[in-house]
């Protein structure tokens, strides 16, 4: 997989193939989708922000220096690029947002009702974190990557991703058990 | 009794605990109803947790992406080598060139004797002109082409 990686790399570098391009964008792409969606929450703009991380990605290419490396690469990038879309968009919209609260609103019967699954519970309480606790336990359960890779990637030191995964985990510990009781 | 602290329930669960970590915990969740509880709810979320999946975007996302990679391709390309100086000068010395040419033709074109049955000297004067407007054109777009893929660039960095 990681030898696939390099050759579309390399026939990148030579002569800027679309095909080499397509293949390491559809391999990627739910992952560095995920990330952009963890900070930005909706749609449309996670993808504006997901086209722009590939295109940073291909234009600084040649200076990936290990080839194997790429995916956590491109969830860095990612991830820089959204964050640096939601300080725009915050900033545009002056509003008071503080970042990275994570206060997801227990008071929400009517939607967890209408949702039995626990899956989507988990999904929207992920959505209604803040962006770096939600990247952080998104990066650890569905990218299953070591703690010392999402320090990288979000910048923060390991002892902070570590606090910021036992917070999520709580979170959802909490809203889980906040459902199964209504549930009775 | 001191409780499990969920920290540890945490660890526990996801492998990280040491050996002797994994020895008391499993001993105190043995023998103590409220940790298991804490425990179970704890195991839940992970379990929920694990089972999550990537966000997937929409179906035309690679292709724009290459579409978008393809415009920049085009204008990132490196400008043609044409050094600004002598591309002046070029075309400053075809513009004297063109003007001589036509101001030559018309001091001794009242003759318009015949040279071969097709080329009179008119004729000779227009294809002359023409050829060197159409070099100065070419000429004059690819300095458009330089100076727009540079501006471009620049607002690229
Ligand atoms: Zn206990």
């Amino acid at each position: 997989m990681m030898a696939e990686d390099h050759e579309h790399i390399q026939q990148y570098l030579k002569n800027q193939s679309p095909s080499a391009a397509r293949a390491l964008v559809e391999k990627y792409q739910n992952a560095v989708f995920t990330v952009c969606m963890r900070v930005l929450k909706e749609r449309n703009i996670a993808e504006e922000a997901a086209q722009d991380s590939f295109l940073k990605a291909f234009r600084k290419l040649g200076a990936l220096q290990v080839p194997g490396k790429i995916g956590g690469w491109l969830m860095k990038i990612a991830y820089t690029t959204a964050i640096d879309l939601k300080r725009k968009k915050n900033l545009l919209e002056h509003s008071g947002q503080l970042e990275d609260v994570d206060l997801p609103d227990n008071n929400n019967p009517e939607t967890l009702a209408i949702s039995r699954d626990k899956q989507a519970i988990v999904a929207s309480v992920l959505n209604s974190m803040g962006a770096t606790d939600a990247t952080v336990l998104s990066l650890f359960y569905i990218d299953d990557l070591p703690v010392k890779e999402i320090a990288n990637i979000t910048g923060l030191s390991i002892s902070n991703v570590k606090v910021k995964l036992m917070r999520g985990r709580k979170t959802i510990k909490e809203r889980l058990k906040s459902f199964v009781n209504q549930d009775f | 009794m001191v409780h499990l602290a969920e920290e540890q329930i945490w660890s526990y669960i996801t492998g990280e605990a040491k050996a002797e970590e994994v020895v008391h915990v499993e001993s105190h969740i043995g023998k103590c109803k409220e940790c298991e509880g804490l425990y179970k709810e704890c195991l839940k979320a992970h379990q929920e947790l694990q089972q999550l999946e990537h966000e997937v975007p929409s179906m035309r996302f690679s292709t724009n992406v290459v579409e978008a990679l393809q415009d920049l391709a085009v204008l990132t390309l490196k400008p043609l080598k044409f050094p600004t100086f002598r591309y002046l000068l070029l075309a400053s010395s075809l513009l004297v060139v063109g003007c001589s040419f036509y101001l030559f033709f018309e001091v001794d074109a009242s003759g318009s004797q015949v040279l071969t049955d097709f080329v009179t000297r008119k004729n000779l004067q227009a294809i002359i002109i023409n050829l060197l407007l159409v070099l100065l054109g070419v000429l004059g777009l690819l300095g458009l082409d330089r100076l727009l893929r540079k501006r471009f660039r620049e607002r690229l960095n």
